[in-house]
C-alpha cells in the first residue's frame, strides 16, 4: 500500500513546518528525501513514524507492526552487545528471529517458527559481518566508535524485517569504504521493501537508487511553506 | 596520558583511611583514659568477641536483620511500584506527592513514637524502615523514569518492541542507576531509623534493646561493641543488595 500523506500540517509555536502538504510514497520502493537543513524533513520522517502527532492532515499507509528506522542519533542501548540489540527488536514476521516466508532475500533460510536463540545470533552474525562488525559483534556497545555505532543501527533497521524502512541520515560519520558497503547492504535487503531516506548526499543518492524528492521553501515566497518536488527515478 | 586524565578518583573506603581514624580514636582513648567516656577500638573488639561467644548474639542480629531488612525490601517494592505508577498516571502522582513528602520531613522519633501506639513493638522496626525507605526510593525511581532516554523510547516504539522485553533490555538498565542511588541513601537511614525505633520500643532480643541496657547501665563496651555490630551489618547488607541489583540486571539483560 502507497503511503499517502494528505493534507498535512505542522507547528511549533509559531514556526510553520509543514501547512497543508501533500506527499506520496509509492511502496515497495526507495525514495530519497534531500533538501535544506531545517526545511522539515526529520519532521516529515517523525510524522511518519507517528512519533509526532500532526496539527492536521492525514498519514495513510504506514503499518505500525511493521516499521524500521535509522534515527539521526543512533538510539542504541549503549550496555548491550550489537547482536543483542539487533535482537531486541526482531520480534517481527520476517526478522531474522522469526519464521515465514519473509526472510531478507540473500540472508537467513527460511526458519522454523520457533527459531531457537543460537540460530537467531548466527543470523544476525551473518548481518553484522556484512557491514564489517564481526568482531565487534559480541562487544559492548558503548566501547564502540560512532562508524561502528551507526552501522549497528543500520543494521538492527535492515534485519528486523519490516516493510517500511525510515532512514535519517543514515551514513552520516561513516568513511567511504564503510559507507559503500552499508548502502550495498542496504541496496540489497531493501527490495520490495518502502525505504525513506534522508540525504544531504547526491553521492549516496546515486548509489542508493531510487525516486528522488526534493523539499524546498515554496517560490510563492512563503518561507514557512514547503512543498516536494519529485524528481526524476534514479538507477 | 588520555587515560590518566580520564581517570575518576575512587570514592570507596581506602585501607589507611580506616587505619588512620581508628590510630586516633585509639590514641583518643588512650590520652583520656576513662573507659566509661570512650573506649578504646581494642576493648571494644575484645567485647565483640566476647558477646560473639553469648548465646544471645546471634539471635539479636538475626531479629533486627530481618525486621530492618524486610522494612528495607518492602520500601524499595513498594518505592519502585509506586514511582511507575506515578509516571504512568499523573492522578497517582498528585495524590501521592503530599505523602511522600510528608514523610521525608516528619522527624524519625515522631514516627516512631506515633506508631507506637498502633504497632507491637516487636514489628515496629519493619514500619519504621518502610517509612524511611519509601521516599527516597520512590523519588529517585520516578526521577530516573523522567530522564529516560527519549531517543530509545522513540526506537522501542517505532520497532514495536514487546512491552517485557522494552523493560527488560531499555528501561530497566536505565532506571537501575537512580534505584541504586535511592538504595545506598537509604539503607543507612533504615539502619539508623530500624535501629532507633528499637531502642524506644525496646523489642526483647533486639539489637535496640541491647543498646538501651547498655544505656541504663552506662556500659560503654557493649556499646561500642554493638554499635559496631550494627555498622558492620549495615555496609555488609548494603553491599549484598547493591550486588544481587548488578546481578539481577546483568541476568535480565544477557539472557
Amino acid at each position: 500500500m502507497d503511503i499517502k500523506v494528505r493534507g498535512l500540517c505542522k507547528s511549533y509555536g509559531d514556526l510553520t513546518v509543514f501547512d497543508h502538504g501533500d506527499f506520496d510514497f509509492a511502496c515497495g520502493q526507495t525514495h530519497i528525501l534531500m533538501g535544506e537543513s531545517g526545511c522539515g524533513k526529520t519532521t516529515l520522517l517523525r510524522l511518519l513514524m507517528g512519533l509526532e502527532k500532526p496539527d492536521g492532515g492525514t498519514v495513510e499507509g504506514v503499518d505500525p507492526g511493521s516499521m524500521a528506522a535509522v534515527f539521526q542519533e543512533d538510539c542504541l542501548c549503549l550496555n548491550l552487545t550489537p547482536v543483542t540489540n539487533v535482537a531486541l527488536v526482531c520480534t517481527m514476521q520476517g526478522s531474522v528471529g522469526a519464521g515465514g516466508g519473509k526472510t531478507p532475500p540473500g540472508m537467513a533460510l527460511p526458519l522454523p517458527h520457533r527459531v531457537r536463540k543460537r540460530d537467531m545470533r548466527r543470523n544476525i552474525m551473518d548481518h553484522l559481518e556484512r557491514v564489517g562488525l564481526g568482531e565487534a559483534a559480541f562487544r559492548p556497545t558503548r566501547e564502540l566508535s560512532g562508524g561502528m555505532r551507526r552501522r549497528v543501527a543500520i543494521v538492527r533497521a535492515m534485519a528486523c524485517g519490516a516493510d517500511t524502512i525510515f532512514m535519517d541520515e543514515p551514513f552520516k560519520g561513516l568513511d567511504e569504504k564503510n559507507r559503500d558497503e552499508c548502502i550495498a547492504y542496504v541496496r540489497d535487503l531493501s527490495a520490495g521493501k518502502t525505504l525513506i531516506v534522508v540525504t544531504h548526499s547526491p553521492e549516496e543518492c546515486e548509489l542508493l537508487g531510487g525516486q528522488l524528492h526534493h523539499m524546498e521553501a515554496s517560490p510563492h515566497g512563503q518561507d514557512d511553506r514547503k512543498q516536494v518536488t519529485q524528481g526524476a527515478r534514479i538507477i | 596520558m588520555e587515560e590518566k586524565r580520564t581517570r575518576q578518583p575512587r570514592h570507596g573506603i581506602r585501607l589507611w583511611a580506616v587505619v588512620f581514624w581508628l590510630a586516633l580514636w585509639q590514641v583518643a582513648a588512650m590520652c583520656i583514659k576513662q573507659e566509661i567516656l570512650l573506649v578504646s577500638p581494642v576493648l571494644a573488639v575484645g567485647r565483640l568477641a566476647q558477646l560473639a561467644l553469648t548465646p544471645g548474639f546471634w539471635g539479636s542480629i538475626g531479629f533486627s536483620l530481618l525486621r530492618i531488612a524486610s522494612g528495607f525490601l518492602l520500601g524499595l517494592g513498594f518505592g519502585v511500584g509506586l514511582a511507575v505508577c506515578s509516571a504512568l498516571w499523573v492522578r497517582v502522582r498528585e495524590l501521592l506527592a503530599p505523602f511522600m513528602q510528608t514523610a521525608k520531613s516528619i522527624p524519625v522519633a515522631s514516627f516512631i513514637i506515633l506508631c507506637l501506639v498502633w504497632i507491637s513493638s516487636r514489628n515496629l522496626s519493619v514500619f519504621i524502615a518502610f517509612l524511611m525507605v519509601l521516599p527516597v526510593i520512590y523519588t529517585n525511581t520516578l526521577e530516573g523514569i523522567g530522564n529516560m532516554d527519549k531517543g530509545l523510547q522513540d526506537m522501542a516504539r517505532v520497532f514495536g518492541v514487546p512491552a517485557a522485553r522494552r523493560v527488560a533490555y531499555i528501561y530497566t538498565s536505565q532506571v537501575m542507576p537512580y534505584i541504586k542511588s535511592g538504595c545506598k541513601i537509604s539503607l543507612g537511614i533504615c539502619w539508623k531509623a530500624g535501629i532507633a525505633a528499637e531502642v524506644i520500643g525496646i523489642p526483647s532480643g533486639s539489637i535496640g534493646e541491647k543498646l538501651y541496657q547498655s544505656k541504663i547501665f552506662l556500659d560503654m563496651p557493649d556499646l561500642f561493641a554493638w554499635t559496631i555490630v550494627i555498622v558492620t551489618i549495615s555496609v555488609l547488607f548494603e553491599k549484598l543488595v547493591l550486588r544481587l541489583m548488578e546481578w539481577g540486571v546483568y541476568a535480565m539483560e544477557h539472557r
